[in-house]
Parts: C-alpha cells; sequence; structure tokens
C-alpha cells in the first residue's frame, strides 16, 4: 500500500473542511471520492498532492512526491500558446535536471502519453485550437507523462463526451496505477473499484459501489430523491428520481 | 537546440540585428563613408591611432550601438520573464517597481548635486553636474530597494494570488509620489531629471557597456536556466507545484533577476518604454511560448527594436536628438494596437 490518509483534519482559517479522515488506497486499485458541494473532497485529494498540509494526521505518500505522483487539477487551465506537445512535455520536468534537456527516454514516455489519450494526432497543435475534451484529454497525457505510480484527478470527465469518459476509464484500468478520482458522475463512480463518500467534512461511507451507492445513505447525504438501478451486467447505477 | 520553426526565427532575428547593427553604425548626424567606418572598426579592435572621423565611429557611434543592443536584449528578456511570472502578456520589466525605484533614485542624485541641496550633502555632489556617474549608481540602487520592498511586502501578505502586483502597485505610487516632492522642491534640476526619465543613448560609452555587460549576462543566464520552470508555471501554481517546483522561489529568483537586468540597462538609460512588452509580444507570435527559445528571440529583436529607435532618435531631427523612449513608445504604441487588432481577425 502506497497511498493512505490517517485521522487527517484540515480547516480554512476556523472553518473546518475535513475532521478525522482515515482511508487506505489498495496498489492498482481506483477509488472515487464522491459527495455533495463543499464536502471536502478536492481538498482531500489537495492534501493527498502535497499542495495543501493536514492540520492535524498525516498521510502516507510514495517519496519523492513529484516522481511518483501526478496530480490533475479541476479544469486544468492549460496555455493558449503552448503547442499540445510542449505542454506534455512538462510531464517530465521532475525527472530532468537543471537544463531540463529531453532524453531519449522522456520523448518515449512523452509520445506514449500522447498515444494513450488519443492526442498525438494533433500534437503540434496549439492549446487555444483545442476544443474543452481534448484539452482535458492532453492534461491528462500531461500527468501521464510523469510517468507516476499514484494518479490524484480532480473531476477528469468534466468535459469528455461519452465515448471519452468510457475510454478515459478504460486507460485508467489498464494503466495499472493506483487511482484517485473526484467525480460528482455517480455512474462514472459506480465503474470504479472502490468509493468513499465524503460529507461535511467526514468519512461517511467507503466500500465497493454497491455498498456505498445506497439510495437512503446518498439520499440523506445529497438532500435529494434518488434511485438505484442494476443493469443487465451487474453494475449498480444511481440516478435522480 | 529548440525546435526547428524557433531555430529558425532566432537565426532570423539575429541576422536582422546584424543589418541594424550596420545601418545604425553607418548612419549618423555625419556622414561617413563604409570605408572610413570599416576602417575605424578595425583599427580600434587593434589599438591603432584612429584619424578624424574614424573617433567619432569608435568612440561614440560603436559603444551606444552595442550599448542599445544591450539594454534592447535586457529589458525585452525581463519582459518575457515577467509576462511568465505573472502569466499575463501584458507584464512589463517595471511591474515590480523598478521605473519607480530607477526615477527616485535618479532625482535623489540629481538633487544632491544642485545648489539647493542641503547643506548636509557631501561636497561631490555640488561638484558634478547632472548626469555624473552618481545618477547611474542611485538609479540602479533605487530600483533593487524598490523592488526588495515589493518582494519583502508580498511575501509578509501569504496567500493572496496578486499580492506582488499589488505591492509593486504600492511600493511604486509612495516612491513616486516622494520623487515628486523632491522635484517640487527643485524645479531648476526638473529638466535634468525629465531628460533622464525619457531615456537616452546619448550617454554611452565603452566603460557604459562594460559595466551593464556582466549584469545583463548574469541575468540572461539565470533566465534560462529558469526558462522550463517558468513553463510549468504556466500549467498553473498547483500544476507546478505538484511537478516539484518552489513556485514562491521561482517567482522571486526570476523576478530579482529581471529587475537586476533591467536595473542595469535603465539607470544608463533611462525609463525605456515598450520594449519589455512588444519584443516578446511579436516573438510569442513567432516562435512560441516555451520561455528558453522565446527569452532568446525576444532579446534579439528587443536589441533591433531599441537600436532602429535610436537611430531614429538621432537622425529624424537632426542635428538635435529625440529622446529615445519617446520614440520606441511613439512607433511601439501603434505597432501594438495594430499586432492586437491583427490578433483580433
Amino acid at each position: 500500500m502506497k497511498l493512505a490518509a490517517r485521522e487527517v483534519g484540515f480547516a480554512y482559517g476556523k472553518k473546518n473542511v475535513l475532521q478525522n479522515i482515515s482511508l487506505e488506497v489498495q496498489d492498482n486499485e481506483i477509488l472515487a471520492l464522491i459527495g455533495p458541494n463543499g464536502a471536502g473532497k478536492t481538498t482531500l485529494l489537495k492534501i493527498l498532492a502535497g499542495l495543501l498540509r493536514p492540520k492535524t494526521g498525516s498521510v502516507l505518500v510514495p517519496e519523492p512526491r513529484a516522481k511518483r505522483v501526478a496530480y490533475l487539477a479541476q479544469s486544468e487551465g492549460l496555455p493558449l500558446e503552448f503547442t499540445v506537445l510542449e505542454v506534455v512535455a512538462l510531464g517530465r520536468l521532475p525527472h530532468q535536471g537543471l537544463l531540463a534537456n529531453a532524453t531519449p527516454k522522456d520523448k518515449t514516455l512523452v509520445e506514449a502519453a500522447l498515444q494513450r489519450t488519443n492526442t498525438l494526432q494533433f500534437a503540434k497543435r496549439k492549446v487555444e485550437d483545442l476544443s474543452g475534451g481534448e484539452a482535458q484529454r492532453v492534461a491528462l497525457a500531461r500527468a501521464l507523462a510523469q510517468n507516476p505510480e499514484v494518479l490524484l484527478l480532480d473531476e477528469p470527465t468534466n468535459h469528455l463526451d461519452l465515448a471519452h469518459q468510457g475510454e478515459l476509464m478504460a486507460l485508467l484500468r489498464e494503466s495499472g496505477l493506483t487511482v484517485v478520482m473526484v467525480v460528482h458522475d455517480l455512474i462514472l463512480a459506480g465503474q470504479a473499484d472502490r468509493v468513499a463518500l465524503l460529507h461535511q467534512g467526514q468519512l461517511e461511507a467507503m466500500g465497493r459501489p454497491e455498498e456505498v451507492l445506497e439510495v437512503n445513505l446518498l439520499e440523506r447525504v445529497y438532500q435529494t430523491k434518488l434511485e438505484r438501478l442494476t443493469t443487465q451486467d451487474g453494475r449498480t447505477v444511481v440516478i435522480p428520481r | 537546440m529548440f525546435n526547428s520553426k524557433a531555430n529558425l526565427v532566432i537565426l532570423a532575428a539575429f541576422a536582422f540585428l546584424a543589418l541594424a547593427a550596420l545601418l545604425a553604425v553607418s548612419n549618423g548626424t555625419l556622414e561617413i563613408t563604409p570605408i572610413q567606418t570599416w576602417n575605424a572598426i578595425l583599427k580600434g579592435i587593434s589599438g591603432q591611432q584612429l584619424e578624424g572621423l574614424e573617433a567619432i565611429v569608435w568612440n561614440l557611434r560603436l559603444p551606444r550601438v552595442a550599448f542599445a543592443i544591450l539594454v534592447g536584449a535586457a529589458l525585452a528578456a525581463s519582459g518575457v520573464a515577467m509576462q511568465g511570472v505573472f502569466q499575463n502578456p501584458l507584464a512589463d520589466p517595471y511591474l515590480v517597481g523598478v521605473a519607480s525605484g530607477a526615477a527616485f533614485g535618479a532625482t535623489v542624485a540629481i538633487f544632491l548635486s544642485s545648489s539647493a541641496a542641503p547643506a548636509f550633502a557631501p561636497a561631490i555632489f555640488s561638484a558634478r553636474a547632472a548626469g555624473s556617474g552618481l545618477v547611474p549608481l542611485f538609479a540602479f540602487c533605487g530600483a533593487m530597494l524598490a523592488v526588495t520592498l515589493t518582494v519583502l511586502l508580498s511575501s509578509s501578505a501569504k496567500g493572496s494570488r496578486n499580492s506582488l502586483i499589488l505591492s509593486g502597485v504600492v511600493i511604486g505610487s509612495m516612491i513616486t509620489a516622494m520623487t515628486t516632492f523632491i522635484q517640487l522642491f527643485d524645479a531648476d534640476r526638473l529638466r535634468a531629471v525629465f531628460s533622464w526619465t525619457l531615456g537616452n543613448l546619448a550617454l554611452a560609452g565603452w566603460s557604459e557597456v562594460l559595466v551593464v555587460l556582466p549584469v545583463a549576462v548574469l541575468g540572461f543566464v539565470v533566465l534560462l536556466l529558469l526558462a522550463k520552470p517558468l513553463d510549468a508555471l504556466q500549467l498553473g501554481e498547483d500544476t507546478a507545484q505538484t511537478l516539484g517546483i518552489r513556485v514562491l522561489w521561482l517567482k522571486i529568483a526570476v523576478i530579482i533577476a529581471a529587475s537586476l537586468m533591467t536595473a542595469a540597462a535603465v539607470s544608463f538609460a533611462g525609463i525605456i518604454g515598450f520594449v519589455g512588452l512588444v519584443a516578446p509580444h511579436v516573438m510569442r507570435r513567432l516562435c512560441g511560448a516555451a520561455h528558453r527559445p522565446l527569452i532568446v528571440a525576444s532579446a534579439l529583436a528587443g536589441s533591433s527594436l531599441l537600436l532602429l529607435s535610436d537611430l531614429g532618435a538621432r537622425t529624424l531631427i537632426r542635428p538635435q536628438e529625440l529622446p529615445v523612449g519617446i520614440v520606441t513608445t511613439l512607433l511601439g504604441g501603434p505597432f501594438f494596437l495594430w499586432l492586437m487588432r491583427q490578433g483580433q481577425k
């Protein structure tokens, strides 16, 4: 196990955002972080990424973090005048020396990241010429080029259409990386290995999708009427009623 | 070294600069033939006795051209750096107080050298006229003092994203208020202050070139080393940090390197506007926004821009001279507006 939080608490000023969060992420597992707005999902992800320091408790994260953990911010603002290739190549920066000259290994990894995210065909285009979904895949390619063991994603499917959402999940599965992703889409959450439900800064429930995606629990947390369906292939789906 | 397109742009910018330099050396108030110019350069390099007009070429024109190249490069490179730090293409080298600090220093130096100076002013001040060696020294110190205050003030206000810009504006305004106050005291010297402020390369000799050169080279090397981290900063501060970059230290290092270059340049040349804005803007379109090639290309473009502006400044109304800062702004302003219109199409 590489990734865990132990009794993590966090506050912005006097406002408590996270309280006493303990969770362990298994290697090669995809964990979905769900919860209503303001539940503390992004804050927890930023603590795992090292962007915020927990006020109490601690996190277990592979070190050196920059080489082994990649973080993808919510709608990562890519620089418009950079080319796709230039953006993705920045993922190699933690592995390069002071002069930051690309080695053959860097080039191979960058190209592989472009290929896996299906962005190689527009590698020379400028970011300003990309659609929202294309830009999101480029941002993911940048994170993959980092060649991390752990991938922390904040709403990675925001701008993706249905086909690309499916591709993303398949890509994450086949990558074999340990993934923690914040998602709002409960259908997507149902495809993760496990789901962690945050509510008002506390870990309300954690377990396999069919355990956590439970109507009574979610109705209480989200304060809205829900309905649970099971698809023909046995996946659990929760939708608004 | 860079991608092939950027290489090409850099090569073209270099060739253009070489042509501009040739043009600037062979033109001026006096008509000097290309052969005389060539002889002067050869003799100057080999240390032989210069005759007549050759002395003008070697002692006046050449150092002035070299100085314009140096100052233009410094302003443009630090413009790119500031734009990278603030993630804003409209940032310029003067954003964190260099200009107001330098103007304050120059004003103090000019004031202390005047007859209105208080009795405690040391004797050396009254002995020297405005434009003496003390003006650049004071301007440089004033500029670096202003930048230091800005950085210190912003780091004491943690958390605010815009704290650097805000403290730059506050420090700049306060210093300008003090500058104006001193100027009110001594209206006689106002002209000297103004002519320094507007920018002028007429005082540049080989010794000025040799003082600014090492500072400019040092700043340039630091900026080139920080170019990749600056690229990463464009992904946003959070992402840059997860790529292992210490964002605050990167910003401070870039600002100090850029400010050193700018301060060294303006302390001799005065506040020359627009070079740090226009040159990077043009080059970003031609060779892309990755900082390493952009810094090199912009430096070359900034040199050409200032060189040609200075040529205009000393030939447009000959035998008199225009302040070069006025030429860069009056030429650069409309050009910039034209570029913006092009960008919208």
